[in-house]
């Protein structure tokens, strides 16, 4: 049993996942990968805390944004032409990704005597378009022997892969932009002029998805070290309690800190008069 | 697993070998047996379009080298051979089928036997010099034209978009430079290298520079043969050549 708060999440594949608490030392991690664009970076950072290797590229992105709602802050956040706020729930975001139709993303694409079984990319982060490939290949059955491609390391994936006959590679593309065109390419904010949001597209088959993850996650980080000290300063002088915080949790302390010290200020105030 | 997996890729490596089609080339007139595109080319190709300029040039580049890689034969492969050779590579590997700017082809109607063209070399003399033209092999076409993808790549990409057409044109002159008779001496140009030659091709008088692209562009004139259909729309040996279906 992990000491740590965790949450049971069920992803739009119907698998499930305990999620631990995300605390401020792993945020911290996570806004340096953002601050940087290191988006191999954040998502091998994020394989470790949050993913693992069973999950689909929409679970693990359904997972991130549930993570985000969850121990960072609910809402994104867009400012209008009159320089007001307007909070968007992410929730909007899980809600596209749960009406993904799972049910047209198998395929077997065959030639001669050998099958391709394909799927769904199961990383967050595409170093090259073989990687993209390589993603999308399950099993290869050639004269009834098959390989099991997912379990096979990259050098061996990429060898296989160019030696398979040319007539397959079409229909590699062709799922490829099956998935692009029709499945993966979804808008995840709807556009509204008057209040100066922007629609947000996004296409699930690209590294579009760990730079939507980076944007949302990303906050500036000089006024996170500011959080930092002002934390270490005035709320916790002396404790450690904040490297395991999570982010929400902090805010929540802050503003509990900040009404505090202004009704101290009203009382003080009441008291001079 | 790795006994298993060996196995599989040896496999594999035996389905490319069986299935080799004869394939006619154009310098030699004869047919010459070779391995049909595999799905590493296609994918060193696809990668090519993802760069610009540069990424066109390497496409030219990877071309060459799977010509003289899924060849089974030891030829030194001409100039001339290379359209012809990748047609049917292409129509035997894939199939005749082809969409052009929206427009269905079939490679089929393209000319698969032409004969051997004529004029394999050219003399232009000038003031007291004699030029010696000879139509390019597939291996000097690729490290020629490697030179220019390298000159072109230190470019910015302001420059690239600006200069890159001289660099290759004055490149492309140099693949048919083959010797240099003067007054006193002959000059072989193989024993330059690539860089020396560039220079002699900079410093040549502008009416030899006309000669010399005439005759490229009559080499150019017969091996286009072999990709241009009746309408004149010419097959462009791009990185989407194996996948225009």
């Amino acid at each position: 049993m992990s000491d740590n708060f965790n949450v049971d999440v069920i992803l739009p594949s119907g698998k499930s996942r305990r999620i631990n608490e995300l605390n401020n030392k792993q945020y911290l991690v996570i806004i340096k990968f953002c601050e940087n664009k290191d988006f191999f970076g954040l998502s091998e950072y994020f394989n470790t805390i949050i993913l693992d290797d069973d999950l689909d590229i929409i679970d693990r992105f359904y997972l991130l944004v549930y993570a985000r709602m969850l121990f960072v802050e609910e809402n994104l956040t867009f400012t209008t032409k009159e320089q007001h706020n307007v909070d968007v729930s992410l929730s909007v975001v899980l809600e596209k990704l749960e009406s993904i139709s799972y049910s047209v993303f198998n395929k077997t694409i065959s030639h001669d005597n050998i099958d391709i079984k394909l799927g769904i990319p199961t990383a967050l982060y595409f170093k090259d378009i073989d990687d993209l490939y390589n993603n999308i290949i399950k099993e290869i059955v050639f004269d009834n022997e098959a390989i099991d491609f997912v379990s096979l390391n990259t050098e061996d994936r990429s060898n296989i892969l160019d030696k398979l006959p040319i007539k397959l590679f079409d229909g590699l593309q062709q799922y490829l932009a099956d998935l692009s065109s029709n499945a993966f390419n979804m808008t995840l904010i709807s556009e509204n002029k008057r209040l100066n949001i922007q629609e947000i597209n996004l296409n699930l088959i690209s590294n579009g998805v760990i730079e939507f993850i980076s944007a949302i996650y990303g906050i500036d980080l000089k006024s996170y070290y500011e959080l930092m000290y002002a934390f270490y300063n005035t709320i916790l002088n002396g404790s450690d309690i904040f490297s395991t915080l999570s982010p929400m949790e902090t805010k929540i302390m802050l503003n509990i800190h900040n009404k505090h010290i202004k009704k101290q200020n009203e009382e003080l105030k009441r008291q001079q008069k | 697993m790795g006994k298993k997996l060996d196995s599989f890729i040896s496999k594999l490596d035996s389905l490319n070998t069986s299935e080799l089609v004869d394939i006619f080339v154009p310098s030699i007139q004869k047919e010459v047996s070779f391995k049909l595109f595999s799905v590493g080319q296609q994918k060193d190709l696809i990668r090519t379009a993802l760069t610009g300029i540069v990424g066109a040039i390497k496409c030219g580049v990877i071309y060459n080298e799977i010509i003289t890689n899924n060849c089974q034969a030891d030829i030194e492969f001409s100039y001339e051979d290379k359209n012809a050779i990748l047609i049917a590579l292409r129509k035997a590997s894939i199939s005749s089928d082809i969409t052009i700017d929206g427009k269905a082809y079939n490679l089929d109607d393209l000319p698969t036997k032409l004969p051997k063209f004529k004029n394999q070399t050219k003399k232009i003399k000038f003031s007291d010099f004699e030029l010696c033209l000879k139509v390019p092999n597939l291996k000097l076409d690729k490290t020629i034209t490697e030179k220019a993808l390298l000159d072109i790549s230190k470019l910015s990409e302001e420059k690239k978009k600006s200069e890159s057409v001289d660099i290759l044109l004055t490149y492309e002159i140099v693949k048919y430079l083959d010797s240099i008779k003067g007054d006193d001496s002959d000059f072989d140009l193989k024993d330059l290298t690539v860089y020396e030659k560039k220079r002699v091709v900079e410093n040549l008088p502008l009416k030899v520079n006309n000669k010399i692209i005439e005759f490229i562009g009559s080499v150019t004139e017969y091996s286009n043969q072999y990709i241009t259909f009746k309408d004149d729309t010419v097959v462009e040996f791009d990185a989407g050549f194996l996948t225009r279906e």
